[in-house]
């Protein structure tokens, strides 16, 4: 196909955005502190929320944190920078109690979940719902047969007032503050998130998910999610989000944290779809024991500027760990994602497979860490990272690192990068196909490996994400 | 040295020239402590093999420009006395349909870092850049390489290779670097530890900058010991267990060394590499 015809098709592709997608309600707000962060501000959503002494430490320590660590070097530091620290709200509080029945959800936000397009039979049938609306979870329900198996799934606030022993337990330990300067950001007004503690033995069958939303202009979203597996449990997560679009930038940075015990197994599923305006820079971390497995499944559609590495430290032998990735790159988009495997322990294995899709000039870039460190011996490790470039104003970065202190391993790294062959495309088109919806089956063929492991609803609602995307005004 | 000049009025770094034309067949070889800096020039559709070896001194300074249609092979061999620290950088430019070849062998130093920039100036530009390093004792090498596609239709391929014996330590950052205008290119990037010592420590980075979107670009990394069914396989053979391992490091540097255009130097460094490999134990 020439090339002029090619780039007309994939013209209008991921244009309309705000039409499609975005859309947003009036604010209704009971609390909203003032833009900027100060000792006050931290001081306020502390006692806001009534919380222990220890948590206005650790927020305070947290603070200090932030104001003495200087922004990453590395990354998109030209979008960085532009971040407005003052400008922000850190946190909003909608609606005064949280609500436990679906009658009880406010009526403008449930019109938002219409708008979403989720199915009221599917709400209902979905375990647990968490609705991350603004900065605190205002719908939360649990299935009778998780709660009878006595799987704790909260909010982290009420997870903090009714749990505390556990909280303080696990909170920080696994990104504690130091860590980067958006987790000492997001311990010093964390708010809202997922606190779910799995116990022994317990497997819950059903996938737990929370969906995730930005409803105020320049509003921040510090969600802090703990999730422990106790040993031999097994517990899948889900984390969706969609966001409406809005003028100025937006700032989401959570912190995940995840303690897979001996033989546990957690499986944590993002499906990240951020308006075209919000940085989401997020740090995500798992902790895998003795035989324990930790799988990240991380899907990036949206946002201005993604920076996340979800990590899986392999403390004990023979832990798994998973990273499986897809990014996909538009207009003005930078999808700076990847994956970290550090093995502390012998026979350990890990398996990261990262595909990313630039197109309208926009930028994917794959950074990833993998180690072994001293006395880790029999390891195995693979990395694997493909990237498709749409366009010739599009761009694709690959920065992996591979660190070895013993030799009694087995890593492997591999990437590549290619555009859609026109050879594909002219089999396609032969077979009566538009060239449109040609380059769509090619780019669904090219993510297929991560939709699959996705459960049904969630690949349904990719796929109509991406066809959004890559749809542009046809229809 | 025939084509050997000492250079310009302003500048003392020696000049090796290929004229317009010239086919040399013989290797040319280059051994000099006393200049750290050599410029090579490969005129139009000359071709020459050079071999430039250095086994004192501190530092060399390579610049070498492969003009159009030109063909040179180029091999860079170190083997300082391990009490010096070494450094190495080379900036090579090729131009339209010139085809560039450059071994780098590195075996002595304390510690040695090169720095092998390769620019694919013009379309039809073809490069092929390989080094391998045998570390053993407390070694250190540390390899930076960038390939630049410049120009449409050109072509990189690079693979290094480290082994490394005791508590020796390679450390490979690279990058392929394709902009907007060098479409329709092909770039290559390998790198290959083989760790036979458990306190050996290996570190790799290769990375890739793609705009161009009409381009086949790839990269691979490994890291890891000796493959234990290729050592059963051997001594299957009847090997013992040594001499099976000697074999599999062996086999491993063939893939490079094979590249080298002169038998009597090749011949050199196989033998260089297997009195090292007797050195202790491996494993």
């Amino acid at each position: 196909m020439p090339k002029t015809k090619q780039s007309e098709a994939l013209k209008d592709i991921g244009q309309n955005y705000d039409e499609k997608y975005g859309f947003r309600k009036p604010e209704s707000y009971t609390f909203k502190s003032q833009r900027g962060l100060s000792e006050e501000v931290v001081r306020n959503i502390s006692g806001m929320k009534k919380e222990p002494q220890w948590m206005l430490d650790f927020r305070l320590k947290a603070l200090d944190i932030f104001f003495k660590k200087p922004m990453p070097t590395w990354g998109d530091t030209d979008l960085l920078n532009g971040i407005d620290f003052k400008n922000i709200y850190y946190y909003i509080r909608p609606g005064e109690k949280q609500s436990t029945d679906w009658n009880d959800v406010p009526k403008d936000i449930k019109d938002t979940f219409d708008k979403l397009g989720i199915p009221q039979a599917e709400r209902k049938f979905l375990a647990g719902v968490t609705a991350q609306y603004e900065s605190e979870v205002v719908y939360h329900s649990l299935q009778k047969e998780v709660e009878k198996q006595g799987v704790i799934f909260l909010d982290m606030d009420s997870g903090l007032r009714e749990h505390p022993e556990i909280v303080k337990k696990y909170f920080g330990k696994i990104i504690p503050s130091m860590d980067n300067k958006f987790a000492a950001l997001n311990s010093a007004v964390w708010s809202g998130g997922s606190f779910i503690y799995v116990p022994k033995g317990v497997h819950v069958t059903i996938p737990l998910q929370a969906y995730f939303r930005i409803n105020a202009e320049n509003m921040g979203q510090f969600e802090r999610t703990l999730i422990i597996a106790d040993e031999g449990s097994s517990i899948h997560y889900i984390e969706g989000c969609t966001a409406p679009s809005y003028s100025s930038d937006s700032l989401h940075s959570a912190v995940v944290e995840l303690i897979a015990e001996k033989n546990a197994k957690i499986r944590y599923t993002t499906i990240q779809n951020w308006s075209k305006n919000v940085y989401n820079l997020v740090t995500k971390r798992a902790i895998a024991k003795e035989a324990a497995t930790v799988e990240w499944i991380d899907g990036n559609l949206g946002s201005k500027l993604t920076m996340k590495y979800p990590a899986v430290y392999l403390m004990g032998e023979r832990a798994h760990g998973e990273v499986l990735s897809i990014a996909f790159s538009g207009k003005d988009q930078h999808q700076d994602a990847g994956a970290k495997m550090v093995h502390a322990a012998s026979n350990t294995t890990s398996v990261v497979t990262s595909k990313s899709i630039s197109k309208d000039g926009g930028r994917s870039t794959y950074r990833g860490l993998l180690k072994v460190e001293k006395g880790a011996k029999n390891v195995k490790a693979t990395v694997r990272c493909d990237a498709l470039l749409l366009d010739e104003e599009s761009r694709s970065d690959t920065y992996p690192t591979m660190e070895a202190h013993e030799n009694k391993i087995d890593l492997g790294h591999e990437a590549s990068v290619s555009k859609v062959g026109d050879e594909q495309l002219f089999y396609l088109t032969s077979r009566g196909i538009s060239e449109q919806e040609a380059m769509m089956m090619i780019v669904n063929g090219f993510i297929e490996p991560f939709t699959k492991e996705l459960p049904l609803e969630y690949a349904v609602e990719l796929n109509r994400l991406i066809q959004l995307e890559m749809e542009g005004s046809v229809g | 040295m025939k084509y050997l000049s000492n250079s310009s009025e302003n500048s003392a770094t020696p000049v090796l020239r290929i004229p317009k034309d010239t086919q040399v067949s013989e290797t040319l070889f280059y051994q000099d402590a006393t200049h750290q800096a050599l410029t090579i020039v490969l005129e139009p559709n000359s071709s020459a093999n050079i071999i430039d070896e250095t086994v004192a001194g501190e530092k060399s300074v390579r610049s070498i420009h492969v003009q159009k249609g030109a063909k040179l092979h180029y091999t860079h061999i170190q083997r300082c006395g391990e009490d010096v620290t070494f450094v190495e950088e080379q900036m090579a430019e090729v131009d339209q349909d010139a085809i560039f070849q450059t071994v780098h062998i590195g075996l002595g130093a304390r510690q040695m870092t090169s720095n092998i920039h390769t620019k694919l100036m013009q379309p039809g530009a073809q490069a092929k850049i390989l080094g391998v390093f045998f570390g053993h004792n407390h070694q250190v090498f540390e390899a930076h390489t960038i390939q630049d596609h410049e120009a449409p239709n050109t072509q990189s391929d690079l693979l290094f290779k480290s082994a490394l014996k005791d508590e020796s330590q390679s450390h490979y950052e690279g990058v392929i670097r394709i902009p907007r205008q060098a479409q329709k290119s092909d770039a290559f990037q390998t790198n290959r530890n083989l760790l036979l010592s458990e306190k050996a420590k290996a570190k790799s980075i290769p990375k890739l900058e793609i705009i161009a979107d009409d381009v086949r670009c790839k990269h691979a990394a490994a890291m890891g010991t000796l493959n234990a069914e290729e050592l059963f396989y051997l001594q299957s053979r009847g090997l013992d267990g040594a001499q099976a391992e000697r074999m599999v490091v062996e086999g491993f540097f063939e893939e490079v060394l094979s590249q080298i255009p002169s038998d009597e130097v090749r011949q050199r460094l196989v033998k260089n590499v297997h009195e090292r490999l007797l050195e202790g134990k491996l494993g």
